[in-house]
Order: C-alpha cells, then structure tokens, then sequence
C-alpha cells in the first residue's frame, strides 16, 4: 500500500470518531452497541465493526448528558460507493426493576465527505402491538426489540413496525477518503465545482 | 517627528474617525464613504453636528468620555517626549494587541447581536450580521493580524502597510474558500478565543501602567501614531484596492477596521458633557475601553396574559373546524353545484373517508388563498378519484398536454406480446377458416360515367322494387281487408240472433276489434300500392334519365334496359270492384263515424241535459235569497253579522251562476263528402279503375356502344377503366394471409372472383379485414377495407350462405374523361343545379365459416365460444383484445358506424364499463383513431434526463451488468461481493456459468445434440430436464419474491402475552425436579443466518450401533481354502477371528470423510459423535440458500481387515496392510436433516445381495450372553441395521413453508370441508401427517383422494404370473422404485410438495415418495389387491407415503415402501415406517385416532369410528362424479434395446477409465475371463431376484470354482439409472480401487436391465482379484 497507485482499483474510506454522548431524557444509566452495516461491495480492512461501551450514568448538570467518549476507528476498501457503511447504534440500559431493556435504536451513514463531521443520531424503539402486550413487557422487562439491530440501516420490511423516538446520541467523525477520486467520485464540494465546463460535457457526452 | 506633527496627524484622524462613525452608525455604508476619498472627510466633521438621533445618546456619553480620557492622556503625553525607543519597544506587542482589539470593535455599531459579554451599548441598532460569520472573519482577521504584527520590524507607518494588503489577499483567498462558509465555530470556540483575548488584556494592561508609571507613550498614541501614517498611504491606494476587492462586506470589515471608533474630536456638545463626566463614574471609565464591551439591557420577562396570548395565537393558528363547510364556498360563486349522480352520469365510488376527517380537510382547503378551488368538483365535493376521461394518462400533473409531448421524447420500442401463449390456439389441431369471396358490387366508382350513376341508381331502385314485388304486399293486404269484411259482415248477420245483453256486448267488442283492424289494414294497402306506385315511378323516371342521356351523348355506355309490361284489365269489372271498394269505404267511415263521434256525443248530451237542471234549480234558490237578503237589510241594517252571511251566501251563489255549456252538436254525416274524400284516396293511393296492371322488367340487354362511337372523352374513361384492376386482401390478426388476383373493371362495375381461401390459422381471431386494392404500376394502393364478421363454431361450409357487406372509401378521386369521380362534385344531370356528389361504395358478397375436414367435423377452434348465444362468455380471448366485442356490440364490424352508433346511443363517458370506447366518443380525426388509444402513462417521464449513460452503452458494461443481476438476485450473482471498480477489471468468465444457463433454459437442444452423441442422454431425459427447470425457476422466482415480505414477526421480537398456560407452567418449573428421571429433549435454539459463519456448521452423526453386520466366512472356510497359505500370523488369526468382522462407518459429505473407530464383532456399539462440516453454497446461510441444497450425506459400513505378514528376508519386520471392505451404505438427502432437524432411528443399510467373502447371515449362537439381547432383533429382521442420530449444529432455521391459497378445480364445500377435517386431525394429533388436498404439477390443490385409481402396470412384469400373488407385487414395486428418486425439497426449493400424476411421474422418471408410492398403489389396484395410500412417519425421510396392502386370506397387512421396494409386515418393529397418520384410497381418506400410531399397534379396521376419522361421511358424502387425475391407462413405451447396449458400453467404458484414474499410481489390470462371468451372474441375480434369493450362496462358489485359488473381494450393486455421475459415485463409495495388492487384477461387468418406459435398472460388478497362487509363488 506504499505509494500512490495511479489506477487504483479500490477507494479506502477511513472513519475515526466517537460515540460522544447521548441525550436521553428518562433513563439514569445507558450503554451502547454498535456495528458498522456495508454493502456487498465493502470489505473492512482495519478496525472494530462491532463494539460495546461502558455503562454511564447520567450526568448530574442540567445538562442531563450521558457520555460515553466511546472510540471509534475503522478503514474500509470499497470498489461501489452503492451501500455505503453505516453505523447502528442501539442503546441498552436497566429499567426500574433492573432488567436490561433497549433504549435506542438508531443508524446513519458515514459521512462522505472528508473532515471533520458530528452527527446526530436520533434513536426510536419498535412499540408493543398491544396496549396488554406493552403491560407485561413493562411488567417482565421484556420490551420488544428488533430481532436484528442491522434492520435499521435498511428499508426494507420497517413498514410493519411501529415505533417511538426516544432520545439522540451524538457521533463525531473524522473521515479520510483515499482514492475516490480517481475512481471518479467527486464528494468534495469543491472537486465538484471545480470541474472544467469543458470536462463536464464530455462526461455527460 | 515632533508632538506637533502628531497632533496635526492625530486631529485629522479624529475628523476622520467623526465621519466613520457618523456614517457607520445609521446604514453602515462605510464603503461609500471611505472610497471618495479624503475631502469628504474634511467635511465630516460638520456632518457629525447635524447627525443627531435619540437612539445615539448612550452612545455619544460613552464616546465622551472616551473622548475625554484619551484628551486626558494626550495633554500628558504633551508634556512628555516621546522616545523613539520606547515606542519601538511597545510596537510589537502594541500592534499585535492593538489590532486584535479593534477588530472587532469596527463591528459592533453593524451589530445589535451580543457577541461577548464585553460589548458595549454603541451596538443598539446597526443592521444584524451573521454571528458565525463574524466569528469566522473575526478569527481570521485576528489572525492575520497577529502576522503582519510580527512581520513589522520598525515603527515606521509604512510597516503597517504590507500587513494589511496581505491581510486582504488572505481574505479574499479566503472568501474563495467553499470551506470558510462550510465551517461553523461553536460556542464553546468563542468563549476560547475571548479568554484568550482576556487574558492577553490583562497583560496588556499590566503593560500600560508600567508605561504610565515610566512616562511611555499609551496605546492609544501609538497607535494612533501608527494609523495616522496609514490614511495618506490610504488615500492613494484607494482605487486600486477597489478593483481589486469584489465582496462589499470584506471592504466594508477592512474600511471599519482600519478605523476604529475610538477618538473624535471634541465639539462644543461634547465639552459641556465632560463636566458631568467628571462627576459621574460610567462604567465605561472602569474597563478599559479597549476591550470591546457592551451593556446588557436586562428587562424582567414579560407575561402578556392568557388572553393576549390566545388573540395572538388566533392570528398564527387555524383550527380547522369538524363541522360541514358551506358548499356555496365550494363551488364557483356564481354557479349551482352539479350533481353528476342525479343527472345519469356514471360516477364511482368514493374511497370511504370519516366525515369528520373530510371536514377537516374541506376546511383547511377552503383557507387556501383561492378557496382551494382546484381540489373541489362540480358537487362542491372533494375530487378523490381520478377524472374517469381524463385525456393524457401521464401520472404527475401537468399543466397542458403541449407540455408532456415537449418533454417526452417518444421511443418506438417493438412491442412485445407479455402473453403470446394466450394469443395461439391451444393443441396443434387444424383450424381452418373458409373465405369465400365472391363477388364485388360497386354501387359508385370514381370511373363511372353520369349513365353508369344513372343506371347503378336505376339498378338500386329496381332491387328495391323486386324486394317489393317478390314479398307482394299489396295482393297480401287486399285479401286481408276482403276476408276481415266478410267475418265483419257475417258477424252482423249473427247478432240479430243473439239476444242476451252480456252475447251482444261481446258481439259488439268483436265487432269493433274487426273494423278497427280493417281501417288499419286499409291504410297498410293504401301505403303499400303508393309507396310500389311511388317506386314504378321513380324507376321510369330514372329510365326517362337515362334514355335522355343516351340521346344527349349519343351513345350507350350501360347495358340497363327497361322494359314495361302493361297488363290489360276488365275495365268494367274493375269499375264495379272499385265501386264497391269506395262503397265499402264509405260505409265503414259511417260506421266508424257512428262509434267515434255519435255515441259520446249523446252521452254528453245526456250529462249536460242533467247538469242544466240542476243549475236550473240553483238559479231558483239564489232568486229567493236575493229577495229575502233585500228585505233583511231593510229590517237590521245595522246587524253586521247578518251582513257577514250576507255576503258568503251570495259568494255562493254567485259560484254556481254558470250556465252549463250545451255540447256542440256533431256535424251530421255526410256522405258524399265522404264518399269524395274516400275516392280521392283511392285514386292517389291505388290503381286507378281501368288503368292497366304495370310490371316493370330492368335487364341488360342494352347494347353498348363500341368504343370507335364514342367521343374522345368516354373513351379515355373505358382506356381508365381497362387499365384499372382491383385487388382483394384478406387480413387476419393484422396479418396478410391472401391476396387474390388483380381483377379488371367491367363495365357493369361488377366484378367477380369467385373463389375460396382456406386460411389455416394458430391464433385465435381477432380481426378479419378485407382490404380492396387498386392495382397499381408500382404498387398497389388500399382505397378502401371492411371487416369481415368471425364466425360462431356452429357456421361452416355446409350451411353458410353468402352475405353482403358494405363498403365505403372516402378517397376524393377527379378525373378529366367522363368518369365522375369519388367524393367530387359533378352535375348528374342537365337539369340540376346543385352538383351532387358520391363517394365510391359497394358492396362485396362473400362469406366466412369455418373448414370442415374429411370426417365432417367443424376446423373451428377449440374454446371459441358462441358469442351470439352467450355474450358474457370470456374463454374467447378475443373478447378481451377487441373493444367492440368486449361490450358486446358484436354485429358491428365498421368502425364509421360504430363511432356513429356511439355517439348516437350517448353513452356515459365516465362509466368505466364504456372505458374502450371512450376514442369514439372524440371527434375521430384518423381512421384508426380506436386501435391506439392510449393506454398507458409515463411513470418516470424525466427518466431520460437523469441517465447517467445511455441504455445501449449500460447493457454493453458488464460491471454494471453484474450490479444489476446481484440487484435482481440471480442465483450466480446474489452473494457477489467486492464487484470490481473498473470496467476492464470484470472478467468476462463472469457471466459464463449464467449465461449458459440461460442457453440450456433457452435451447437444450444445443446440450442434446452435445449429449445425445455420447449416448448418455436420451431426449426424453432431456425433456425431462427442460420441464423441471422450468417449475424450478418458477418455484425459486415466486419463493424469492415471498422473501421480500416482512411480518412483524421477521422484524421484532415480542414476547406474546402469558396466558394461563404459559403462567401455570412457569409456576410449575418450579417445582419440577431438577434432574428429572426422564429428561425430555428440549428445543434448541434456532441459529440464525447472520450469525453463521463459514465452517460454523457442522453435521453431528451420533453413531450408536449396528446390527446384523455380515460376517466373514466362518473361520473352517478360511483354513480350508487358505489354511496353509495365509500369511496372517495364527495368533492375529485368532485374534480376528474372535471378533468375526471389523466394521466401521465412514460418512462422506461434501468430499469430506468421517470415520467411525473400528468396532468389533457383526453387532458393534459405536456411541460415538462423529462432525462433519456443512458448507453452503456461495457461503450464504439463509434458508433460501440452504433449501437448494442437494447434497446427500452417504454412510459407508466396511470391514477392516488387517493382514499382517512377516518379510521373508527379516522376522523381526512385520508389513500390516490395512484393507477395508465395503459392507453396505445407506444415504440420507441433507435436505432432510435440514428439514426436520434431526434424523434419529435404526436405519437399514442396503447391503449388496452378494458379498464374497461374508456372510449375511449370522448362523453361530451366541456364546456371549449379551449377544442374546440381540436375538428378537435378528430374528425379526434380515439385513443390516444402523442405530443412528444425525443432526445439525447449530440447528439452522428452516424455511418456513410459504403458505400460499393456490387455486383449485374443487368446489368450495369440499374445500371447506378439507380444511375443517385438517384442522380438526391437528389440533388432535398434530404430529400426524395428513392430507387432504396436494398441489399438482399446475400448482393447483387437488383432493387427495382423486390420484387413486387402478393403473395397469407393463404387461412383461404381471405376464405369466398369478397377479393376487405376492411375487407378482415385489415385481411391480421392483419397477416402482427403479425410477429414480428426486426429493421435492431439492426440486422446488421445499416450498411446496408437488404431487405429479402417474403419466407426469413415468414421464419424467423422477418423483419422490408420494409419486412412488400412489404409481404402486394404483398396480396393486389393477392386481386386485386391497390397498391404501398410507401416510406416515418414516426414518429417514420424515413425513412419507407407503403403500398398506391387505392379504384378505390370511389378515396380513404389509408395508410397502414404494422408494426401496421393499415390504415389510405391519407388524415389524424394524419397518422405517414409524407412524400412521392416515390412510387414503379413491374412496375416502381415514385418519388415524387411535392413542398409538406406530403400525404395530395399530388397528386396521377401517370402518371403526373410534379408531379412524373418514373425510366423506353420511353427512358429507363423496360426490359420485368424482373424477381421477390420473389417466385411464399408461402407455409404456418399450425401452430402446440401442440405446441401453449403448448406455450399458458406455458405462462400462467411463467405469473403467474412472477406476484408472483413481489409481494414479498403479497399474490397474482388468480380468477379462472373469469380466463375462461376473455378468452372468448380474443377469442371473436381476432374473432370480423375485425367487426370494435362491441362487446367491452358490454363486460365490462357482465363481471360486472358475477362477481357481483367488482371493476375491467384490460385489454386484443395483441402482436404479439417474445419470452417469451417480453410478460411477456409488461406485467409488466402495473404494474397491483402493486395493493396494500389486498383483490385483480388477474385473467389471455392467449389466442394464431394461424395464418398460426406459426405467433401467443398472447392475454392477466390481470385483478386485488377487491371485493367491500367484501371489504365493
């Protein structure tokens, strides 16, 4: 990988952040999983995809915050921009008698762009279908959960669930792109703009 | 420099400061007043005096006394000298500080946002900024700052300079920067920045008082030292700064910056503040004014009051309101709302919204600024259906229809037939259409001369005349009124003898019915003779025409000559008939005068003469009464009631003063006016008397003139006229089928082909078009068509008649000879003067029907319905294409009039029932307007725009072709990953394995002639193939669109609410023991896929024992033969012997191999656990992918036989050869394994009948009294057993069945009825396998119980035997289970069990349990047996289908197992049928009740409703018509004696060089005299296998015996034949290559026994010889 490939055959997409925190305004104490969901086309090359952080406790200012700091690293090789990784979140915390309940689910896609990037992830969870069935989940600390936490970084079949919002966990990252440029993908704002007119019509040609 | 200079400087500075601040403060437009230069702010200082504003008040006190303090500091500094070197010493931090503070400050008057905490109030007003903008240039500014501090060595004004032309080129690089905008500074980055502002303003400030305290210059001199410099440097850089600097705010920040607000000049107002400034300490004296600060003005929150709030919140927020909405609002102001409904328009129905909701929404669009007028229809409703005639179907609205046909570009595509199969005629039967076409009639043609339009018109009238004549109306009507006068008159005569009152009433009546019927009658002959009068004229008036033509033209173009024939009456007879007929008239108009007019007359008569009395009489009491009211009043005149009553009674009487009108007497009769009247009548209507009975003749006996008589005109028409030929096409479907030959015209424009075309035809009729041609020197021109009618099924040839169809061309045709033209106006006759005009018309006699072939059976087609006498028959499917027919409008074939037939009928445009004919409803402009109405719209109309690259050049790419397949899930392609980036990097390799897919799907033909060459597959087998694939694919597509369907279930998992159940059992898993006695194995959890890793899966095998395991021959066998020359060691010898047989067992699955540890004696305990891994294809771990799996898990059972030997040369060596000897195998499908989970049971193992060297047999008595356990074991069973547990780790979820409603041919109470009965026999035992219904091959639920039905088997199995027998029964289920065995799971992905017929299954040579078995179950049928269909579990396929046959002599009950063909008896404890769950027959289907279902426990008497359910019962009997599924009979093809020689050589040959292969590194010699013998044997064993195994033990013998002193290892296999590969692999299973012997010769015979229907059974010999003799020597 040393040097610089003049026709390379795959764009790295390098994601370094944080779990920052997390607002969620009922709950005393939270922890978080994540993984990282990609298309076929992507291939981790270094890195966690899945992770699961510490228990934390609510900060006690008005601010009411749950911090995590929660460290975040990872490269992937790619040759198809076309299922580009997201991140999905789920939180996880104690409910009052002590069972451990989901929080949270929520996902958002790794920033394109390089540079620096904190992102907002609002989180929901799917609802019982009963107002008895939400009753004894509350009662058995059973709440519903998703049968996979990966359904939320996808489309398909979200239409039979129902679901609430329930917070938002804040991520920061910091995205370095290598050779996406070369394979003709403009992500930068100014790789776009500075695209010569005359170039411009023979792409569309 | 010196003080005075400076001040000089620093005072222009002030004024300059002055104007800025002036100008800044209220609009900011610094730029201005900065750029025109230094005068303006000379002028500046008096501007300041006439700016004054209120808000600037606090303002200029804080300036003050700024002013103040620095006047303060300058008169200090005054007294003191500045040094130049203190002054360069402060200059480095100074302008860094300096600058870093007045940045900033030149903002805040454009500001009113608070910045920082230190911003003073000058920022009151000012227009607002962006806060993060000002951050950033903030920061930027700062930056830049603090460099061209560091850059200015010296404190000359000039050093100032480069740092600020750098700081704007920094800016304005910056201002480039799409990033500077991107960048958002949070407010923790300022609260940083301030921080550090305040602390570098603690230093700085620290740094002013030790400059105070040593007399150093103060900031604020120094700097204004430094800027002082700068405004003459300034002013000359001006202009070119301007050019150079393009964004007005940058310039504006600049301009302010490098004038801060500080300092001004101190005027005469600002002198007289400074006293009170001196008193009062502002807080501006307190911090220092460098730092830029501001004064919060804190002002308590205000409450404005619930009620303000609502008022305010009332002027934001709309409520919409539930109640109605005026519908006046609605609909336009000055309009009634339309209610389509009510005025007989078609109107849909609206989707049902809550009215509450609807209201709601009414509301919010009657807010909308134009009453939301566009949402509403006529009726004041809102639209909620699409507009039913809505002429441009595109989906997203638009605004016209220009505007869709601009931005649409359209692209032919060639149409594509979706269903073309619907379009063809089922079967390859001949259906033949008849088209007789006989004659062509042109009523006007553009060649015609005015004489020909003169005679085609005569011509017509005469056709109209004959119709007349011929149906003879007058003679008809004439003896009608002679007949009715007679009955009337006869009637009369009679009822002077009739005298009761109620027979002359009825007489009457009669009488009355009879005359007014001869009045009608007279006026039908009336008409009638007039209207044939009318016609005789006409037609002698035509003929006038003409002759005067001819005499005009002088000459004869027609040959139409009428002839006259005049008929001579009785002149006096027919006077007197006449007369009579008037005298008759007359008398009936008396008659008639008499009922109609005379009797009411005298009835009112006799009404009025009433009524006059009675006003008679009134008259008399209102005379009395005047007299007595005249009198009263003279009496009371006072007496106002009086008076009231007074005035009523005369109100009366004056209503009653009308006299009664007398009726008008009727006018008398009179009769000779009658008589006149009746007489002109007769004479305008009839013949007259006397005159002569007229018949005219039209014929064509006219002589034509040649064509040297004529002039030059007419004979350019006849040269026209010879030179034009007419062609006929006949089109069918809008296909050309015929073309006749070109016909010339005649001169009678008639022409006649006369001839019949056959069309023979594959589609089903749509259209029949003929076509008319002018032939033409080029090319032929289509003046005019007509569609011919499709015939019902019932008009063929015989019974057709020929008709006429009309036709019409609207071609305008002119000409400069004679002829008249089409369509143009010309003058027909001398006389007219109005030019007519006629358009070419004709008429063609033909007729259409359908062929009759040799047999006299009608060619029509099969399904084409009767229309006429069923319209709302559909099988047609030519109803559904033409919009005519759809509505029934059959008749109509010329679309002119049926576009006229529309219009007139006035159909309802927005009924969906008239949607097809909604094109005729418009003004049809082209003729063919109906054929291509749109239907259709664009879905993604801008789709063109937003390609990226054009569809030619995307199918070329493959890369993008391979990201399109894995989108659409093809199989090759689904779990593809990494898809190369770039388009060269594709290997075209990629698509090989699709792309010959597609071929084999497309063509497998191509693979049969590749196949058929080396002889190993026949066509048929190839059919099979093609049709497999085929519901294969359809199977796969509908179960990967099913995968797409989420539930709730798939996506969360809940827990399902306790019920009393779940509760009561959660309280009793507390008390239950922990370690219960009987454990009962519990359900493991389910892995699912994305969890599963390749090489995660494994297939766990517990391997518990073996039963009856043969055992090498007895020990004396060995010594005898070998004793001397065996090389093992006696004590080995011994050893072995002790334990008879070795066996282990080695499970193959996917070319990995497991072997068991070597156990010991013929009934080893293995309890072992044996892994195997399990690989999914493509390494996907769905259930999708994993029900394709077909790999087949083979469990071998060998013997080890270890032969030790000593080397000759040294004693101490010992060689051990290690050899295993196949024993037997089984196979189990994974797909079982998978399916239920696990497989667990004592399995049979199909030994090879003949193992040389082993006995089957076990004959010694157990010496080992644990052997005796096995005893009940062996003596119920033969064969070889393994006791087994096979399951999957971890357990992979099975696909769920796909439960779909398939369609059914049964009626809906049997499949109710099905579905009870199933529900009801699993909710008892739902372990149970029961059906009722099955899918068939069309995918469609068929009961059960209609596959059952008595089949003959192939004769050569039944010939020559009793067929009640039980041999005659092993045969046919030998046959049975040699066609090959394909579970459904493997075929059609699991989803569903698809039950083919016997025909479909012998057809096809592969089927699974349930085909096995009812094919058997249907001979046991045919042979007389009693027999079901047996429904159950079995080991190792799970839920199977057996065959139970009844001995009726001796109470027996066997199983069969129609896969193996073996059968056992029902009480066998080792029959793999484990349970019953039902049993079936043609008759009924039981199900099984009885609390056990293993067979042995059974009870069989089916007639015991306590121990079996039926499904038709008294109350739902089965219905007598029930119909079987299967064929009458079977037909067995013989099987092709060619082609097994050639499979059976071919099969040989690839055996052979198989076994060669696997030995790479031996030389593999073959034994040919063994080879013929060897296949001897094979033929004798499939000849003898029916003779319960007689021959077999000597067999071993006389092979010994031919091959002399061998040690023989081998054994013959049977299979049945599937293909090549599964022969040679069931050979290698035996590892019989594996010999190591160097002196081992192998042997091979291949034996295929052809059975009917080409099922082969395939035998095979392998056998590995090792001479011993020779290997002695």
């Amino acid at each position: 990988m040393t040097g610089i490939i003049p026709n390379p055959s795959v764009f790295l997409v390098m994601a370094s952040g944080q779990i920052e925190s997390a607002v969620f305004p009922d709950f005393e104490e939270l922890y978080c999983k994540f993984s990282f969901v990609h298309g076929q086309d992507w291939v981790v090359t270094s890195g966690l995809e899945e992770g699961i952080s510490q228990i934390t406790r609510k900060s006690r200012d008005e601010r009411q915050l749950f911090v995590w700091n929660f460290p975040l690293e990872i490269t992937y090789k790619s040759t198809n921009p076309y299922g580009w990784p997201q991140i999905v979140v789920s939180c996880y915390g104690p409910d009052m008698f002590g069972n451990d309940v989901v929080r949270g689910y929520g996902a958002v896609h790794v920033p394109m762009v390089p540079g620096h990037h904190t992102l907002d992830v609002p989180m929901f969870v799917p609802l019982s279908t009963s107002k008895l069935q939400k009753f004894t989940s509350w009662l058995l600390g059973r709440r519903p959960e998703f049968v996979d936490p990966k359904v939320v970084a996808q489309g398909e079949g979200r239409d039979v669930t129902r679901v609430r919002s329930q917070g938002h966990v804040k991520i920061s990252f910091n995205v370095v792109t290598r050779d996406m440029k070369k394979l003709g993908y403009d992500v930068i704002p100014s790789d776009v703009t500075s695209i010569p007119a005359g170039t411009a019509t023979s792409v569309v040609n | 420099m010196d003080a005075e200079t400076l001040r000089e400087k620093l005072r222009a500075r002030r004024r300059a400061m002055n104007v800025t601040m002036k100008s800044d403060a209220p609009d900011t437009s610094v730029s201005e007043n900065t750029t025109t230069g230094i005068e303006e702010l000379t002028v500046g200082s008096s501007m300041a005096d006439e700016y004054k504003e209120e808000d600037e008040e606090t303002f200029r006190s804080v300036l003050a006394s700024r002013r103040e303090m620095s006047r303060r500091k300058l008169e200090e500094r005054e007294k003191e000298e500045a040094t130049n070197e203190t002054l360069l010493d402060a200059l480095e931090d100074q302008n860094a500080v300096d600058e870093l503070l007045s940045s900033p400050r030149p903002q805040a008057p454009a500001s009113n946002e608070i910045t920082s905490p230190r911003d003073d109030t000058m920022s009151t007003d000012g227009t607002p900024r962006a806060r993060v903008g000002q951050h950033s240039a903030l920061r930027n500014r700062l930056q830049a700052k603090l460099q061209a501090a560091k850059r200015a060595g010296s404190p000359s004004g000039e050093t100032s300079k480069p740092p600020r032309s750098r700081r704007l080129k920094d800016r304005m690089d910056l201002s480039n920067r799409f990033t500077e905008t991107v960048k958002q500074h949070t407010v923790m980055e300022e609260e940083v920045l301030l921080k550090r502002i305040e602390s570098k303003l603690k230093w700085k400030h620290a740094i002013t008082e030790a400059r105070a305290s040593t007399g150093q210059p103060s900031d604020v001199d120094c700097y204004d030292f430094f800027t002082k410099q700068y405004e003459d440097v300034a002013v000359e850089e001006e202009p070119a700064r301007e050019e150079q600097m393009e964004g007005v705010d940058e310039e504006r920040t600049e301009e302010e910056e490098t004038l801060p607000p500080e300092e001004q000049p101190p005027t005469e107002e600002d002198a007289e503040d400074e006293v009170e400034d001196d008193q009062k300490k502002l807080i501006s004296d307190v911090i220092p004014n460098e730092l830029d600060w501001r004064l919060f003005h804190i002002t308590a929150a205000s409450y404005p009051g619930y009620h303000a709030q609502l008022e305010r919140e009332s002027l934001t927020y709309f409520v919409p309101s539930i109640l109605p909405t005026d519908i006046t609002k609605k609909v336009d102001s000055n309009t009634q709302p339309r209610y389509l409904e009510d005025e007989g328009f078609y109107v849909g129905e609206k989707p049902l919204v809550l009215s509450k909701n609807k209201n709601i929404l009414e509301n919010r669009f009657l807010r909308q600024p134009d009453l939301g007028k566009s949402w509403f229809g006529a009726d004041g409703e809102v639209e909620s259906l699409p507009n039913p005639v809505k002429k441009s179907s595109t989906k997203p609205w638009v605004e016209s229809i220009e505007d869709v046909d601009g931005s649409l570009v359209t692209i032919y595509t060639k149409a594509c037939e979706e269903d073309a199969q619907s379009k063809y005629l089922k079967g390859s039967e001949e259906n033949e259409l008849q088209i007789d076409i006989g004659t062509v009639v042109f009523h006007h043609h553009p060649l015609m001369s005015r004489e020909h339009v003169l005679a085609s018109n005569i011509n017509r009238l005469y056709d109209e005349y004959l119709q007349k004549r011929q149906k003879n109306y007058v003679n008809f009507y004439t003896d009608k009124l002679a007949a009715l006068r007679s009955a009337v008159s006869s009637l009369k005569d009679s009822s002077m003898l009739i005298s009761n009152s109620a027979g002359v009433e009825a007489h009457e009546t009669r009488i009355n019915d009879f005359t007014a019927e001869i009045r009608r009658t007279s006026q039908q002959l009336n008409t009638a003779e007039s209207s044939e009068r009318d016609l005789m004229r006409g037609i002698i008036a035509e003929w006038g025409e003409i002759k005067s033509l001819r005499e005009l033209q002088d000459f004869t173009n027609t040959t139409t000559k009428l002839t006259v024939k005049r008929e001579e009456v009785n002149q006096h007879q027919d006077q007197q008939r006449w007369d009579q007929e008037v005298e008759s008239e007359v008398r009936e108009k008396k008659e008639e005068y008499d009922v109609t007019i005379v009797a009411p007359y005298k009835e009112r008569h006799r009404k009025y003469q009433a009524q006059l009395q009675e006003w008679k009489r009134n008259r008399l009491k209102i005379k009395q009464q005047r007299r007595r009211d005249q009198r009263g009043s003279k009496e009371n005149l006072l007496d106002a009631v009086e008076g009231d009553e007074d005035d009523e009674g005369e109100i009366m009487i004056s209503g009653n003063v009308d006299k009664p009108q007398k009726p008008e007497k009727p006018e008398a009769f009179n009769e000779e006016r009658v008589r006149i009247e009746v007489k002109n009548l007769l004479l305008e209507h009839r013949r007259n008397p006397g005159e002569d009975r007229i018949s005219l003749q039209l014929t064509n006996t006219a002589n034509i003139t040649p064509v040297g008589g004529v002039p030059v005109g007419e004979s350019s028409r006849r040269k026209a006229m010879q030179k034009s030929a007419i062609i006929l096409k006949i089109v069918f479907n809008g296909k050309d089928v015929f073309l006749t030959e070109p016909k010339t015209l005649t001169s009678d424009f008639k022409l006649h082909f006369g001839s019949i075309f056959r069309v023979r035809i594959a589609q089903w009729p749509e259209s029949l078009k003929v076509q008319f041609l002018e032939a033409g020197l080029v090319r032929n021109t289509t003046f005019s068509e007509t569609f011919l009618k499709v015939p019902d099924v019932t008009v063929h040839s015989g019974n057709v008649q020929l008709g006429m169809v009309p036709f019409v061309s609207e071609r305008v045709e002119t000409f400069e000879h004679e002829g008249v033209g089409s369509s143009t106006p010309f003058t027909l006759r001398q006389h007219d003067t109005n030019p007519t005009s006629i358009s070419t018309k004709g008429q063609l006699i033909c007729s259409v029907s359908w062929g009759l072939d040799g047999e006299g059976h009608v060619l029509a087609p099969k399904g084409l319905t009767n229309n006429a006498a069923d319209p709302l028959n559909v099988i047609n499917p030519s109803q559904n294409v033409d919009p005519v027919s759809a509505i029934g409008a059959e008749g109509i074939q010329n679309p002119e009039s049926l576009s006229k037939w529309v219009q007139d009928s006035r159909l309802d445009p927005n009924d969906p029932e008239n949607a097809a004919l909604i094109p005729f409803m418009e003004s049809r402009q082209d003729g063919h307007g109906f054929l291509y109405a749109p239907d259709y719209f664009r879905l993604e109309q801008l789709q063109e725009e937003f390609n990226f690259i054009a569809d030619e050049e995307f199918a070329r790419m493959n890369r993008l072709r391979i990201l399109q397949l894995r989108n659409e899930e093809v199989n090759e392609f689904r779990n593809m990953t990494m898809i190369p980036s770039q388009e060269h990097e594709v290997m075209d390799s990629a698509f090989t394995v699709y792309e010959r897919r597609l071929r084999e799907k497309d063509s497998l033909q191509v693979i049969a002639d590749r196949k058929l060459d080396r002889g190993m597959m026949s066509e048929h087998r190839l059919e099979v193939l093609r049709f497999r694939q085929r519901v294969k694919d359809a199977v796969l597509h509908r179960f990967y669109a099913s995968r797409h369907h989420y539930t709730f279930l798939d996506m969360v998992h809940e827990d399902q609410v306790p019920d009393i159940g779940t509760l009561g059992a959660s309280v009793g898993k507390l008390v239950e023991p922990r370690r219960p006695l009987k454990p009962i194995r519990k359900e493991r959890k389910k892995a699912t896929a994305q969890t599963l890793s390749e090489g995660s899966v494994k297939i766990l095998v517990n391997l518990v024992r073996g039963i009856n395991i043969p055992t090498r021959q007895t020990p004396s066998d060995v010594t005898t033969d070998s004793g001397t020359t065996n090389p093992t060691l006696p004590g080995h010898n011994q050893a072995s012997k002790s334990f008879l047989v070795a066996p282990f067992v080695a499970i193959s699955f996917q070319d990995n191999v497991v072997t068991s540890s070597v156990a010991q004696g013929p009934s080893p305990s293995w309890n072992e656990e044996l892994q195997v891994p399990f690989f999914a294809p493509n390494n996907d771990y769905s259930p999708s992918s994993l029900q394709t799996v077909d790999d087949i898990i083979y469990l071998h059972l060998f013997d080890r036989i270890v032969e030790e030997s000593q080397s000759e040369e040294d004693s101490s060596i010992t060689t051990r050869k290690m050899q295993n000897h196949w024993l037997g195998s089984s196979r189990i499908p994974f797909s079982t394994v998978y399916q239920r989970g696990k497989v667990e049971g004592t399995f049979k193992m199909k030994v090879p009948p003949v193992l040389l060297g082993y006995e089957l047999e076990k004959q010694m008595t157990p010496i080992d009294p644990r052997d005796r356990l096995d005893i009940p074991l062996n003596e119920s069973g033969k064969g070889t057993y393994l006791t087994l547990f096979i399951t999957l780790e971890p357990t992979l979820k099975p696909m769920d069945p796909v439960r779909e409603k398939f369609a059914s041919q049964e009626d809906e109470l049997t499949l109710h009825m099905s579905a009870t009965y199933l529900s009801l026999c699993n909710r008892k035992y739902p372990q149970r396998n029961v059906k009722t219904t099955v899918i068939d091959m069309k995918g469609e639920s068929v009961l059960v119980t209609r596959y059952v039905h008595p089949l003959q088997p192939p004769l050569e199995l039944t010939e020559g035997s009793d067929p009640g027998s039980l041999a005659t029964a092993e045969k046919v289920a030998r046959f049975v289970s040699l066609i090959p065995f394909v579970s459904d799971n493997v075929a059609y992905v699991g989803v569903c069990d698809l039950w083919g017929t016997c025909d479909q299954f012998l057809h096809m040579l592969c089927g699974d349990e349930e085909e096995h078995a009812v094919l058997l179950l249907n001979y046991f049928l045919h042979l007389g047996k009693r027999a079901y269909l047996l429904l159950g579990n079995a080991v190792p396929e799970g839920n199977s289908a057996y065959v139970l046959t009844v001995e009726e002599t001796t109470r027996e009950y066997f199983v069969w197992n129609a896969n193996t063909g073996q059968h056992y008896l029902a009480t066998d404890n080792l029959s793999p049928l484990k349970s019953i769950g039902c049993l079936v027959n043609g008759d009924n289907i039981w199900f099984n009740i009885q609390p056990h279902d293993q067979p042995s426990k059974v009870r069989f008497e089916l007639t015991r409703g306590a121990d079996w359910k039926p499904f038709f019962t008294s109350k739902f009997p089965r219905p007598p018509t029930m119909q079987s599924v299967q064929p009458d009979s079977l037909f067995y093809v013989t099987t092709d004696r060619s082609y097994v020689s050639r499979l059976t050589d071919s099969i040989e040959r690839t055996l052979k060089e198989k076994i060669m292969a696997w030995r790479p590194r031996h030389v593999t010699r073959w034994n040919r005299t063994c080879n013929s013998l060897l296949l001897q044997i094979l033929r004798n064993l499939e000849q003898n296998l029916n003779k319960r195994n007689q021959g077999e033990v000597n067999h071993g013998e006389q092979l010994l015996r031919q091959l002399g002193d061998v040690k023989f290892t081998g054994f013959p296999m049977d299979l049945p034949f599937t293909d090549m590969d599964g022969v040679v692999s069931a050979v290698r299973s035996t590892e019989v290559h594996k010999m190591q012997d160097p002196d081992v010769e192998f042997s091979l015979a291949v034996y295929v026994h052809p059975y009917p229907s080409s099922v082969l059974a395939v035998w095979i010999y392998v056998a590995a010889i090792v001479n011993r003799r020779r290997h002695n020597l």
